[in-house]
Formats: C-alpha cells, structure tokens, sequence
C-alpha cells in the first residue's frame, strides 16, 4: 500500500519545479492574474488526483503543461460563452504550451536570495521610476491611472516602466550571478 | 518594430490597455514564432516575480536623497527615449554645492570582500541587448559580446533557438586529449559539443581545448585541472575554451562569465577574448559590464589590460579604475549611459592609445 504522504511529497517533488512555468503560461494566456492563479490551482488538482497515471519514464513538465492546456481551453470557452473577454487564439495557446514545455524542462531553482536582490535593486531605481513599478505591481494599478497619479503621459509612464523594469532584470540577474558564482567557488 | 515598441506593446498586453488589433498582431507574432512565443513567457514571468516579489519585499520607503546608489538605466525621464535615470532635477537627488549629485557605489561584489589574496576574481559580464530577440529572432538569447560594446553581434554564425536542455544526444565523444577543466556541481541544461558533436556534459567527459559549452537557463561552474581557477559561465551563454602552452585563453560568444582566477605563471596569462575585444588577466579582480553600445571595465584589484578591437587601442585599467569602451568615434560618455550604475573612481577615457603598448603586462 502506498503511503499518501509519501505519495503527496513524490508529487510535489514533481509539481513544484515546474509550478512557476505553468503559471507564467496561464497569465500569459489570460492575462489577468486572478484567472490564472485560479487555473493553476486547478491544474494542481488535476495533476495530483492523475498522478497514479503518470508514467514516470516521461518528462513531468510536458504531461502539466498538457493538462494545464486543457484546463484553459475548458476556461476560454467558458470565457467566451460569457462573452467576458476576448481570449487567445488555439494556435497562439499551443506555440505559448510548447514554449512553457521547453522552459519547464530546465526550471530555473527558486533563488534564495531573489527576494533580497529585488529588494535592494528596487531601492536603486529612481524615485519616480520605483513609485510607478510599485503602484503597478505591488498596488496593481493601471497605468492609465499611475499616469494621472504622476501627472505624465501614458506613453512617458509606459516607457520608464519598460526601462525599470530591464534596469531591474538586469540588477537582479547580476546579483544572483554573482551570488552563485560565489557559492560555486567555495 | 523596434525593442522598445515590442516592449511596450507587451506592458500594454498585461496591462489590458491594448487595443484588439493590437493583440491579435502579437497572437499572430506568437502562434508564428516559437522565440516569441518564448519572450511572451518570459515577460508573464517577469510580471509574476515582480507581483510576487513586491507583495513580500516589503520594500521601505525611499526618502528622497536617503539613498546612494542608483540604477542609472532606471527611466525616470521624459518618455521620450532620454530616460537614463539621471533625471531632470525632480527626482529627488539633492545636488552637491559642486553641482555634483551625490556619490554612488557600485555595489562591491561578493568577491571583492574576500580576503584571498592567491585567487583573483572577474567577471565578464556580456548582457543581451534589451530587447535584441525580437529583431533576430532566430539568434540565441545573449547576444552581447564580453567586453566591447555588445549590441547583436555574435561571434559564430547564427544559431538557431534555445536547444532542448535534455536533448544531449548520446553520442561516442570524438577522441580528445587530456580534458583541461572539468564541470563542477549542477550541470543542469549545460552542453559541450565537441568536434561538432554534442557530448554529455557529466565529469566524466571533462572539457577539453577546443570545447564549445552552452549552458541553457541556469549557470555552470568548471574548474582548471590543477588549479583553483574556476569559471562560471551565466545562463543562456556561449564558451569556447582554448590557448596553448603561452596561456588559457577563454572565446566568449555571447553571455556572461565570472572567472576566479588563480594567480597565472609569468607569461601564461589567461585571455578573455570576444569578437570586440581581449582581455589579459595576470592576477585581477574586476568586473566587466556590456549593455547596448556600451562596455565598462573597473578594476577593484591589480591591473588589466583592454584591447578595444575597433581600432586596436589598448589601456591597462587598475585598482579604482574604469574605462568605457565604444566606438572610437562616439567619444566618451559624460555620465553612464543607460544601463549603467554610476560608479567611483578615475575615468581613464584620456588614455587610449593605439601607438604606445602599455608597460608591466608581460605578453
């Protein structure tokens, strides 16, 4: 008999990794937060109660981002019977799925000091520059509204968030680089 | 459509601000191209990492002026294309009664507060031009050449995209001699082609002269046989490890290297060489930054020599030292440019000198 914790670590020894890629591909694909995070909890449901079928000679990652397909097509059809929102084309889904199959088979480690590098690069930006990437992603603003917040054009907003969002990219991939580079020479 | 736009009508996506013309054109761009459809993904992850980050970073308030480093290439400038972080006067940086801003730090590197004095530290740090993937798609994602001034091109022919981390094919390595390195830790996405084969990438195979190794999403770490040098090769970056009896010599196609160099023999320099430059490092501790037309050299110990390819001008480059390295002709940046922290110390940008070879490096 199989122990369910067991099983249930097994799973998520399997889900985790690739968590992060099925969560990019449903947001990228919906492009609205709340669905997606919906979505892949679903799909982490899915997974778990298939997960006697999965056939473990076989790359994980592929068989999620399949049942994560499913599970948004299911969505879009929902979507579009509720004439909610325009949604994604299936040509555009499938290249995103193959696109989110190549990525989730490298799955980039949970960088410990990730959090801190954003936090420290963060405090590099320049004032308006960081007040407009927190009113976007911390309070989920839009950028109409950040615009008028700042009294600047959209087309001004939308291009400092662009350059910090590079600059911020930038800092945190330098700082990790240098963080792994020195916890390899050790 | 140029970087910036194909940024921008990314940040619209996720904004819901854009139009439906527009995101059908962007549909099509991702139903067409799998590179596309791969920067489509990685922008939705970018966005989650900063939703997730900001909602626990937890980052304090900036008070104006409390600060002292800033990301130069953070824009906070008129939308037109002149943000280079310097800003315009409103952002909060109190001038000096010089007229100066404040000064900023570079952040030390972990390697610079090391005590060793037997190993030197250098990074080389190629970074891909923002935004280079959507105009040649089919290029690989670093472009940027080692040490100067990067902007899209590679040193071999143009690559096709990311290849399978998990495809090494398992094919009998050609005969090779003594491997000079071997991988070090993970090896995760890493692969050597050799003779034009793909080979594993475990320690067993080793990496011998002439090696390509291409590393996919996350870095890898190898170490000369006999030594303490080690080199870390960044992600989605490009190497080929060669030299003779004179030296190492390390070809940098594209993306980035942190090299831990133990102290060389006289006259064996390791070189560091990309399709703009080459780099002579004896015993060093520095950090090299590509970005756009721009690259940087700052020594924080010992000395280094920097060719620029363009016109073979050459300077050596010491501890509390930085040189910018362009095209000849685009003179010499009065302030970072975008991409670039400011940084302390002497600019050596009157030292150029395509006549006179600079003293003390052997070689």
């Amino acid at each position: 008999m199989i122990d369910p914790q067991t099983e249930h670590r097994r799973f998520l020894d399997h889900f985790l990794p690739v968590r992060g890629t099925l969560r990019s591909f449903l947001y990228a694909a919906t492009r609205d937060l709340h669905e997606a995070e919906d979505l892949c909890q679903q799909v982490g449901a899915v997974l778990w109660r298939k997960f006697s079928q999965f056939d473990e000679s076989r790359p994980f990652s592929a068989w999620a981002v399949g049942i994560a397909r499913m599970e948004l097509l299911k969505w879009r059809d929902r979507s579009r019977r509720a004439a909610r929102s325009r949604s994604m084309s299936d040509d555009a889904i499938a290249a995103l799925a193959e696109a989110a199959v190549e990525s989730a088979a490298t799955p980039i480690p949970e960088a410990d000091g990730r959090s801190a590098a954003l936090k420290d690069c963060l405090n590099r930006l320049a004032p308006r520059a960081r007040e407009a990437i927190e009113r976007k992603y911390r309070d989920g603003q839009p950028i109409k509204t950040i615009a008028e917040a700042q009294g600047r054009e959209v087309g001004a907003v939308e291009m400092a968030l662009v350059r910090a969002r590079r600059a911020l990219k930038q800092c945190i991939e330098q700082a990790l680089l240098r963080t792994e580079h020195r916890d390899r020479v050790r | 459509m140029n970087d910036d736009e194909r940024d921008i009508l990314l940040a619209r996506y996720f904004d819901g601000s854009a139009t439906a013309e527009q995101v059908e054109a962007l549909e099509r761009a991702i139903a067409g191209d799998p590179v596309i459809a791969r920067m489509m993904l990685i922008a939705a992850s970018d966005e989650l990492a900063l939703r997730d980050g900001l909602s626990t970073a937890g980052a304090a308030s900036l008070t104006p002026g409390a600060a002292d480093e800033r990301v130069s290439a953070a824009a906070d400038g008129d939308g037109n294309g002149n943000g280079n972080g310097n800003g315009d006067g409103h952002n909060g940086h109190a001038r000096q009664p010089n007229g100066n801003r404040p000064p900023m730090r570079l952040a030390d590197t972990p390697a610079a507060a090391r005590a060793e004095d037997h190993s030197d530290s250098l990074s080389i740090h190629a970074h891909p031009a923002a935004g280079r993937w959507f105009r040649q798609p089919k290029l690989w994602l670093a472009t940027a050449a080692c040490l100067l001034i990067a902007a899209g091109i590679t040193y071999w022919v143009a690559r096709p995209s990311a290849p399978p981390a998990n495809n090494v094919a398992s094919k009998p390595a050609p005969a090779s001699a003594a491997p000079l390195a071997s991988i070090t830790g993970r090896a995760a996405g890493v692969t050597i082609e050799r003779g034009g084969v793909a080979v594993g990438s475990d320690a067993a195979n080793g990496i011998s002269r002439d090696d390509i190794i291409r590393t996919a999403s996350i870095p890898a770490t190898f170490a000369y046989a006999g030594e303490q040098t080690r080199i870390t090769l960044g992600p989605a970056s490009r190497l080929k490890l060669s030299g003779d009896a004179g030296g190492k010599q390390l070809e940098l196609a594209s993306g980035t290297v942190f090299c831990d160099v133990q102290k060389q023999q006289p006259g064996k320099s390791l070189l560091v060489v990309t399709p703009h430059a080459k780099v002579q490092v004896v015993g060093t501790r520095f950090e090299v930054q590509t970005y756009g037309a721009w690259t940087r050299v700052n020594v924080t110990q010992g000395t280094v020599r920097v060719t620029r390819a363009a016109d073979g001008a050459m300077i050596d480059v010491s501890a509390g030292e930085f040189v910018y390295c362009g095209k000849p002709t685009a003179g010499n940046p009065t302030r970072p440019p975008v991409g670039f922290s400011m940084i302390q110390g002497r600019d050596l940008a009157d030292y150029w000198s395509t006549k006179v070879k600079p003293a003390g490096l052997e070689h």
